[in-house]
């Protein structure tokens, strides 16, 4: 529905050639030809005097303003739909948050501010209880604790035999929240927990044809931008060498479809269970392999969408020479202002931990920029985390943070001021804390959802979307600590 | 020729190629709603999509001044300067970091409602990266700005009363969780 155009002055500027016919130019126009130099001082000197004081945003036709509004943050563009009833319309419309979804998701024009959430792996008493838990958390520079008002946790009736969950990856506003259980087979669900949405994801038989038994598997997600399409990927690994398969779904169906494409490496490493180095970016999905790396190019195994083909991304010439496998520790890919980044903490040494940040802001020509190079003295991450195994980096709405699965402090790094703070999670141990943003894409519109307090008695657990009061769930110190320099290269958007 | 068109010759080939090639290339006339008149290298000028129409289509001789009614001079003149960027970078293989540096630059002491002219002016010369570029550049500048702003960028009236306010607001809860301006 067209908004009518209300008050200031309409341009009228009409889209379309101008073919009008024309006289040939006279004798008395080329003494009228003057240098474009001239014009240029004389036109500066009038810019400052804008003439179409006038303008108003709406005067633009429609597609100019669709254009801009689709590149503003989702809650952004809430707020505009509550100015004017036209708005509502234009927002509410479904060719706009199509469009809005394909910025967000496939380009880094929209650039988000990333909201946290936490997931806790809990161990319930003999006679069961809670073994998962998921909820929003915020950050707000001296603490973490509780947001909003919603929480999922998965309870258990017994101790035993109970599957593991976890966080397998997050896409703009949706957690794959799976279990993974000793027969292999697990459940895995796409999690909206704003709208409290939970869709659990067709059944997928890819055991059964198989020759051996399976040894591990991951999931993913995209978008194709040809098709319009979100998808899903799964992979499978099985005991036999050399034996991955792999299947999409596209979202909204009901059954998978077997690829020909297949990675050609580990798409995490052990260790990293519970943190797996993987990120949504761009619209495709990647990890950062988790065995040996055979050829230098080939650390970052992506997944093209549109194509539904494997495909290496280049790395960036990172400045340490260490060998890969000890590399992967201090590897982390995330999304930092939309941009898939790298973060790397190799080059520390001693007391002094030195993080790289790269950046990859221009998709098509696949090129990294180095635009953090920070150091903190006094500080070793390696010591402060015990390990470095199970280590989840990525971005809060300042800066990056870190945080081991199985230890309570998390580092909160605000690359505005060049601040570190360090914050203690009392509850924090099998916490991990992960990033996500709000987007338009509502599970509803794909599939039918899982109602709250379902039982899914296969697995012998419950999923329960509850309403609890915000909880201070963990509370910290906060240190400053001195001697963080921060040099920053190259431009930041 | 008079000597102010061999002059004009020299003083827009500055940033060209080479000096001697500049003298064969071609020219196209242009004249603004405000009766300015410009003269654009052919390269630059095809990067316009409604004069590139206009002179192939009809095959219309570049003699003719085409005129411009909708655009005023300093949008001629950002335009110009955006495309004839464009066209020097095409041929650069490693133009990440000057192309955002430029665009930096050139969007630097334009307000909103210049940009807004402007980009209005890039849809109607139908210059589709420019008109990106400048949608991007507007989307920037209200990102940063508080709600008021936005609503007097936006020039409307509200025409909710407050049950429907509330009602609109309800269906995205999610979104107002830390507002404190009101929109009403």
């Amino acid at each position: 529905m067209r908004p009518t155009i209300s008050g200031g002055l309409c341009t009228g500027q009409h889209h379309g050639t101008c073919k009008s016919t024309l006289s040939s130019r006279s004798p008395e126009t080329e003494a009228n030809l003057v240098g474009n130099l001239e014009i240029s001082e004389a036109n500066r000197m009038k810019l400052n005097r804008c003439h179409s004081a006038k303008l108003m945003l709406l005067d633009l036709p429609l597609p100019i303003v669709i254009n801009i509004l689709s590149r503003l943050p989702s809650e952004l563009v809430c707020c505009i739909r509550c100015m004017s009833k036209d708005l509502l319309n234009m927002v509410d419309d479904l060719s706009f948050v199509a469009l809005h979804t394909r910025f967000l998701i496939a380009t880094n024009a929209v650039a988000q501010v990333p909201r946290l959430m936490s997931f806790a792996a809990l161990f319930p008493s003999e006679r069961g209880g809670v073994i998962a838990d998921l909820r929003p958390v915020k950050f707000d520079d001296s603490a973490l604790t509780t947001r909003g008002k919603y929480a999922i946790n998965v309870s258990t009736p017994r101790r035993s035999d109970c599957p593991t969950y976890m966080v397998d990856f997050v896409f703009c506003n949706l957690i794959c929240f799976r279990n993974i259980n000793n027969r292999g087979q697990g459940i895995c669900f796409l999690i909206d927990l704003c709208r409290r949405e939970v869709l659990r994801l067709p059944k997928n038989d890819f055991t059964k044809d198989a020759k051996s038994p399976l040894f591990c598997d991951w999931y993913g997600m995209g978008f194709d931008s040809i098709t319009n399409t979100l998808k899903i990927l799964h992979v499978a690994k099985f005991d036999a060498a050399d034996c991955m398969v792999a299947q999409v779904l596209v979202l909204g169906k009901s059954s998978w479809r077997q690829i020909s494409s297949a990675p050609l490496c580990y798409l995490s490493a052990i260790c990293n269970l519970f943190s797996p180095k993987n990120v949504c970016a761009y619209g495709d999905m990647h990890w950062l392999r988790g065995d040996a790396m055979v050829k230098e190019s080939e650390a970052i195994i992506s997944f093209d969408f549109k194509k539904e083909e494997f495909c290496w991304t280049p790395h960036p010439k990172l400045r340490s020479s260490t060998e890969y496998s000890r590399l992967y520790m201090h590897l982390h890919l995330l999304t930092l202002k939309g941009s898939l980044a790298l973060v790397d903490t190799s080059l520390s040494e001693g007391m002094t931990t030195n993080i790289e940040i790269w950046l990859m802001k221009d998709y098509e020509k696949k090129e990294w920029t180095r635009d953090y190079n920070i150091s903190i003295e006094m500080f070793d991450l390696r010591n402060e985390f015990e390990m470095l195994t199970d280590v989840t980096c990525d971005e809060w709405e300042h800066g990056i943070f870190f945080k081991n699965f199985e230890n309570t402090p998390a580092f909160f790094l605000d690359l505005r001021s060049a601040l570190m703070n360090l914050v203690r999670c009392e509850r924090g141990i099998r916490t991990k804390i992960f990033s996500y943003t709000r987007s338009f894409i509502s599970l509803k519109d794909y599939d039918i959802l899982v109602e709250a307090e379902q039982g899914i008695e296969r697995c012998k657990s419950y999923v329960n979307l509850i309403e609890e009061e915000a909880q201070g769930f963990s509370l910290c110190e906060r240190h400053v600590l001195r001697g963080v320099s921060l040099i920053q290269e190259g431009l930041i958007i | 020729m008079s000597t102010s068109t061999d002059n004009n010759a020299s003083i827009t080939q500055e940033s060209g190629p080479s000096a001697a090639v500049q003298d064969i290339q071609k020219k196209i006339v242009v004249r603004t709603a405000d009766g300015e008149v410009f003269n654009l290298k052919e390269e630059v000028a095809m990067e316009i999509d409604i004069i590139k129409t206009f002179f192939q289509e009809d095959s219309i001789s570049y003699e003719t001044v085409m005129p411009l009614p909708n655009v005023e001079g300093w949008e001629m003149v950002k335009v110009i300067e955006y495309c004839t960027k464009h066209v020097e970078l095409k041929h650069k293989v490693d133009g990440y970091k000057e192309r955002k540096a430029f665009q930096a630059l050139f969007v630097q002491n334009l307000s909103t409602k210049s940009l807004l002219a402007l980009t209005n002016t890039a849809n109607y010369l139908e210059v589709k990266y420019l008109l990106d570029f400048l949608c991007q550049a507007v989307s920037e500048q209200i990102k940063n700005k508080d709600v008021d702003y936005v609503r007097e960028l936006f020039g409307v009236e509200n025409d909710f009363n407050d049950e429907e306010y509330e009602q609109v607001k309800a269906e995205a809860p999610w979104a107002h969780e830390n507002l404190n301006n009101d929109l009403h």
